[in-house]
């Protein structure tokens, strides 16, 4: 049974996220306090045995919406730029850890907002995607160290319920209804699984089938 | 040092636009008449060419008109013939002919429905795209532009047929992209949402107000103007500002589709 | 609409101006009619300027840092003021680390902070600057991009995730923006940039391995090939475009 730690642990949704793990049958950790030291992250998953990571990028903070006009240097920072430090430091401390154990599966989680793009939480939005695009380069980079890094996206409204009406433009998910926390544990599950130790650099969306991109 | 955007480079080029009777055709040929290309139209029925002949007679375009089904082979070659011989030259081709069944569900769709939106659409793509390349490869340079649809990007319900047609085309627009570029010809598609001309019964106001609902959800929130919003993008690729852009897919869709 | 003067009577502000693109970008907006304000940190600048007033057009030298927001508004005042009005702002600038090759396992938060601080900071200044000017002459933002962006990079992570965070930017940006009549978009070209033709110096086959793979057989020309085509992006008739990635680059990816 793959340890999955999840960070940062301190979110609403990553506490849901594990608990939709948990039934399964993966063993979920919470890495708790958030934080962007890479030697903290590095001694929890090591502390863990962590055998994946999952980073959630995007919590009710990072997409308190609001007109790019109206958001001043801090709240950018914190909904735009902090994200991406944040992965940063997980993705890098997740490579130690890895390295050291050869090997080793890194899911990212955020939204596909940052595919269809949305009014109101633009800081956001560059994040997931530039998330993404640093998920993919992690891909080419730590391939041959038998990490593997990919993306799950799932409908903002799983991230931060308060920010799910700047999204309302999206077509209506083909399933008709949105997925739910047991469907993106499913795909975050397949992603930490054996069955999936050849994709890397893959995205998949968790989404019912509202956003259907490339 | 050469001036990167020259006097309207586009008057006095000869291009080649088929399905020109109606709709985003009409619109793509009216605003290229009026920035003086010379062209060479086609569309399936007489009436309708007829129409589009007689209005470019009167914007004093020079033009030659032809009755083309846009899956005959022969015609279609016979249409760039046509252009070359009477002026001389070509410089580039706007694959927009395309029919489509009614919209039907995946499982009713019959092969007679799929045959009709695959001959003119992809089928009629690549017989104008093969039709041109002696001419725009003896030159060493040409512009080809075909038209996709957002509806195809999307996977709009019940519009599968017409659907694969279109990303069929966008296919063999990035495969002759890659293959002709040594050539000096670009290839482009252009997605473009302009509707009004093919939805019916707009004199009702409750319909009218519907169908202007229907897309407050993109980001500029009305359908395309053909004249303003459509044609000139054809435009842009059909001149030399564009001579560097080739195997792309640009939407003129007011932003409602933004995967690309 | 037609004609070579595409950009006429517009004020067209072009961040990172003094080379590479950003000065091909700068030129041929200029031979398209704009009132072009080059903004870039160094001097080097103001012989772009010279180069567009030499051909008869106008423009306007101004420093700017664009990791200092008041550097930024201060452009956009300079834009208003010199072209009677800000149509267009080009976010072009990028790290003077962008094409350095370098591990994410490796990078410091300084070398992060130094990408992140022009290109995206850098954008947020630029775009909240503008906005008031872009929203009277319902205007237009330009960024840039690269495949990077889109497909990752294996040597230039923190550049493709610069590159990335852009389109996102891009396409929130043009949803929010879209009600002010305000278009918003990204370019991806190839061109002969300072750093590639570093990079060719150092190896000229790559010049060749480049052509080889590029449709059209060649690196573009900042000027004639992107300039040109992004002029047309910035003119009105591609006022119902927005949210979009275009590729200016002869093909070399198509893989949207």
């Amino acid at each position: 049974m793959t340890v999955v730690v999840l960070t940062p642990g301190d979110t609403g949704f990553a506490r849901d996220l594990r608990a939709a793990l948990l039934d399964l049958d993966v063993d979920p950790v919470l890495a708790e306090p958030r934080t962007t030291d890479r030697r903290e992250l590095r001694d929890a998953f090591a502390r863990a045995k962590g055998g994946a990571v999952v980073h959630v990028c995007g919590d009710a903070a990072a997409t308190v919406p609001a007109p790019l006009g109206e958001t001043g240097p801090e709240e950018w920072d914190r909904r735009g730029e902090r994200p991406l430090r944040e992965a940063l430091a997980t993705f890098q401390a997740a490579h130690d850890h890895f390295a050291a154990a050869g090997g080793g599966r890194l899911v990212l989680v955020t939204s596909t907002a940052g595919i269809s793009g949305a009014a109101s939480v633009v800081p956001f939005v560059a994040a997931a995607e530039g998330v993404r695009a640093m998920a993919k380069s992690a891909a080419r980079q730590w391939g041959e160290r038998s990490i593997t890094v990919n993306a799950v996206l799932v409908p903002l409204a799983l991230l931060a319920p308060g920010a799910a009406g700047v999204t309302s433009f999206l077509t209506p998910p083909a399933l008709g209804a949105p997925a739910t926390l047991h469907d993106v544990a499913a795909a975050v599950r397949w992603f930490t699984g054996a069955d999936s130790t050849g994709i890397t650099g893959a995205t998949v969306v968790a989404d019912g089938g509202a956003v259907m991109a490339p | 040092m050469t001036t990167a955007v020259t006097t309207d480079d586009l008057a006095g080029r000869v291009v080649v636009v088929t399905g020109a009777s109606r709709g985003v055709g009409r619109g793509i040929v009216r605003h290229l008449a009026r920035r003086g290309v010379k062209l060479a139209v086609s569309a399936r029925s007489r009436d309708g060419l007829d129409d589009v002949a007689a209005e470019l007679t009167g914007l004093g375009a020079p033009h030659v008109a032809h009755t083309v089904d846009a899956a005959d082979r022969d015609a279609t070659f016979a249409l760039v013939g046509a252009a070359v011989d009477t002026f001389g030259t070509l410089d580039g081709v706007v694959a927009n002919a395309q029919t489509s069944p009614d919209p039907v569900g995946i499982e009713h769709i019959t092969e007679a429905d799929l045959d009709l939106t695959m001959a003119a659409g992809a089928k009629g793509t690549l017989w104008l795209m093969q039709a041109a390349f002696p001419h725009l490869h003896a030159r060493g340079q040409g512009r080809v532009v075909t038209l996709g649809s957002n509806a195809a990007l999307e996977g709009v319900a019940t519009y599968g047929a017409y659907s694969a047609a279109k990303e069929a085309i966008r296919a063999l627009t990035r495969t002759a992209a890659t293959e002709w570029g040594r050539y000096g010809i670009t290839v482009n598609c252009v997605c473009p949402v302009s509707v009004r001309h093919h939805t019916p019964g707009l004199e009702d106001p409750d319909a009218l107000a519907r169908f202007e609902r229907s897309f407050s959800r993109q980001p500029i929130p009305h359908d395309g103007d053909l004249e303003h919003d459509i044609a000139p993008v054809v435009a842009f690729l059909l001149s030399d500002a564009s001579a560097f852009v080739t195997g792309q897919t640009l939407m003129a869709d007011g932003g409602r589709i933004m995967l690309r | 609409m037609t004609g070579d003067r595409i950009l006429a009577g517009r004020g067209v502000l072009v961040t990172g101006g003094a080379a590479g693109v950003g000065r091909g970008i700068a030129l041929a907006c200029g031979v398209a009619g704009a009132h072009v304000v080059v903004a870039s940190r160094g001097d080097n600048g103001r012989a772009v300027v010279d180069d567009i007033t030499g051909r008869g057009g106008d423009a306007t030298w101004v420093r700017c840092d664009v990791t200092v927001r008041d550097d930024v508004t201060h452009a956009v005042a300079q834009a208003v003021e010199r072209a009677g009005g800000l149509h267009a702002v080009v976010h072009n600038a990028t790290s003077n680390q962008s094409s350095v090759p370098h591990r994410l396992e490796e990078v410091t938060h300084e070398l992060w902070d130094d990408h992140a601080s022009v290109s995206l900071r850098g954008a947020y200044h630029c775009a909240q600057a503008a906005l008031p000017a872009l929203r009277v002459t319902q205007g237009t933002m330009i960024v840039m991009t690269s495949p990077a962006g889109v497909e990752g990079s294996a040597t230039l992570p923190l550049y493709a995730t610069v590159k990335g965070a852009l389109r996102g930017f891009a396409k929130g940006l043009a949803r929010e923006w879209a009600p002010s009549g305000i278009t918003v978009n990204v370019v991806s070209p190839l061109a002969f940039s300072p750093a590639m033709v570093n990079a060719i110096a150092e190896d000229p086959a790559m010049e060749e391995r480049l052509n080889r793979r590029v449709p059209l057989g060649r690196v573009g020309d900042p000027e004639t090939d992107v300039g040109a085509a992004v002029a047309f992006l910035l003119s009105p008739d591609a006022g119902y475009v927005t949210g979009q990635t275009i590729g200016i680059d002869g093909g070399h990816f198509m893989n949207l």
